[in-house]
């Protein structure tokens, strides 16, 4: 089974992964150690977990702006997700996301988190603002 | 979005790849903000310089920028740098942090980067014009040049303003359009605000009150407040909260356009006492030891009013600084310059205390000097003490910081 979501485009470019899902809130300063690609942020609920190739589901960014840089340091790193899709995006994130290469898409019209569990295989086409979802590893 | 034929070309890769990746990220910082078009702006301010705060990942980006061979279309200055670029060595300053922070800073003069490196642009080069439209970074000298110059700012990050610098351009939306700046919340002072340090501490009491978007119209200031006052308010009511534009009666241009202070609009008042700044003083005053081995005076980087006072304080007197106290007065190389003219640096000097460019209490990387305890008169350097430098902070008017730095201990205030 294939689902298509329609999005905006904040960053340019195509990506796809196995999808994590965060219902939280994501501050990648303080949140992300760009290194290893883990959360690391006490708590939260990705914590230990590698968002290393994957697309990254979250509501939308808080915490300091250097969050853009630490976006930016993952993909230097190769840590950093294959594309990231946002309720509503902010500019921390936004900005990251442009300045890494990372395909980013907000405001979907569908409930993402209704849509997509972690472990989906997502497809993000940024340029298209379409969002590809098919369960079980498989589109 | 609508854009320019000139923008497109931006956004399109037409003029090269660094204007692209800037016109990229205002597009979709206007797409988030709701903005119809771009405005051109007249001069950028970029925070982002620092290496304390942009690291390696920053370094790198803004190399890869320089090496498109794009520059900046706009006058577009420099934020402090996290060493003395000149005097690191004698000031103890580490080599590598030395070398870091110049590889940034040379990336940014690549690219048209002026070097004034200073969080008080507006005092030795980059005074933008009354209804000028700007791009600015460094939260206290956007709030300063919002409302003490009338310029119009949104409150930029490091990176939204070196996008603005190269393309000269920024999203249409916030405080570029005129009914975003009406006041919208009435301060009645009751307090008696003697000194910069004073002005700092209303700033900062009044940033945690203010909510949002919220623009307050301060009144019955007493005496007309100084640059100086201004400044160290700016610094601290953005250093508490997201303020990013006040009017002073009387004081700010646009406090005689009635529309934009007209009462009906104020959803609130508040009242400020002498109890409102003291509590802000004890509050900052983290410390729990009075014994004291680093004073910082400079944030924002001081004019050559405050040095020259701070000078006099010291001959007239004839204090000398504890042999255990470092005495850190933070500011440009251009006001350095005239303070070194004037005499004023070399009475501080011979006084025991030191002259520091630059850099800042909150961008310096002075972790291994080991360095404990910190006294200084701005709310925004104490604010951010133990987050940023491991200090353990005391906060009082620059006649306390004096005094600890003469003595060695802080004197606990009444």
């Amino acid at each position: 089974m294939k689902i298509i979501i329609h999005g905006r485009k904040i960053s340019k470019g195509t990506g796809e992964g196995i999808a994590l899902v965060s219902r939280s809130a994501i501050s990648f300063f303080g949140g992300f150690d760009p290194k290893s690609g883990l959360m690391i942020e006490k708590g939260h609920e990705l914590e230990g977990m590698s968002v290393k190739g994957k697309v990254l589901v979250f509501p939308y960014g808080r915490g300091s702006t250097a969050g853009s840089w630490i976006l930016y340091a993952m993909a230097e790193y190769g840590t950093a997700p294959s594309a990231i899709i946002n309720v509503q995006t902010e500019p921390i994130v936004a900005v990251g996301a442009i300045v890494s290469g990372i395909p980013l898409i907000d405001k979907p019209e569908q409930n993402l988190f209704d849509s997509i569990n972690t472990g989906d295989w997502v497809k993000v086409n940024a340029d298209e603002g379409l969002i590809e979802i098919g369960q079980n590893n498989r589109i | 979005m609508q854009l320019s034929e000139e923008e497109r070309r931006m956004l399109d890769g037409d003029l090269g790849s660094g204007y692209q990746k800037a016109m990229e990220i205002l597009v979709a910082l206007g797409e988030i903000y709701g903005s119809e078009k771009m405005i051109p702006v007249t001069s950028a301010h970029v925070s982002s310089c620092s290496y304390k705060t942009s690291g390696s990942a920053g370094s790198k980006f803004v190399r890869s920028l320089a090496d498109t061979e794009n520059k900046f279309k706009v006058l577009t200055t420099l934020n402090p740098l996290s060493v003395d670029d000149e005097h690191w060595m004698s000031l103890g300053f580490a080599e590598e942090d030395f070398k870091n922070q110049m590889i940034t800073a040379e990336a940014y003069r690549r690219l048209g980067g002026v070097c004034l490196y200073t969080c008080t642009p507006y005092l030795v080069g980059n005074l933008p014009k009354f209804g000028d439209h700007i791009a600015w970074a460094e939260s206290e000298a956007v709030i300063f040049v919002n409302s003490v110059i009338g310029a119009r700012t949104n409150r930029e990050g490091g990176i939204s303003a070196l996008a603005a610098g190269l393309t000269g351009r920024t999203p249409f939306y916030g405080y570029h359009l005129y009914e975003n700046r009406k006041a919208t919340v009435l301060i009645e002072n009751r307090a008696d605000l003697r000194s910069s340090s004073d002005y700092s501490a209303l700033g900062y009491h009044l940033g945690t009150l203010l909510v949002g978007k919220e623009v307050p119209l301060l009144t019955n200031l007493g005496r007309i407040p100084s640059i100086e006052d201004l400044k160290a308010f700016s610094a601290g009511i953005a250093t508490s909260g997201n303020a990013t534009l006040f009017h002073i009666e009387g004081v700010t241009p646009e406090s005689t356009d009635s529309k934009l202070v007209a009462k009906v609009n104020m959803k609130q008042k508040i009242i400020v006492s002498d109890e409102d700044i003291n509590a802000v003083y004890r509050k900052l005053s983290t410390a729990i030891q009075s014994d004291i081995d680093f004073v910082g005076i400079g944030c924002p980087h001081l004019s050559i009013t405050e040095i020259g006072e701070i000078a006099s304080i010291f001959e007239a007197k004839r204090l000398k600084v504890h042999p255990k106290v470092r005495l850190w007065i933070y500011t440009s190389s251009f006001i350095k310059g005239i303070a070194d003219r004037m005499g004023f640096s070399k009475a501080i000097i011979e006084a025991g205390g030191e002259m520091v460019c630059n850099t800042c209490p909150i961008l310096a990387c002075i972790d291994h000097m080991a360095l404990k305890n910190f006294a200084t008169n701005c709310a925004k350097a104490a604010h951010y003490a133990p987050s940023m430098s491991k200090l353990n902070p005391f906060f009082g008017t620059l006649e306390d910081c004096i005094n600890a730095a003469v003595t060695g201990e802080w004197k606990e205030r009444v």
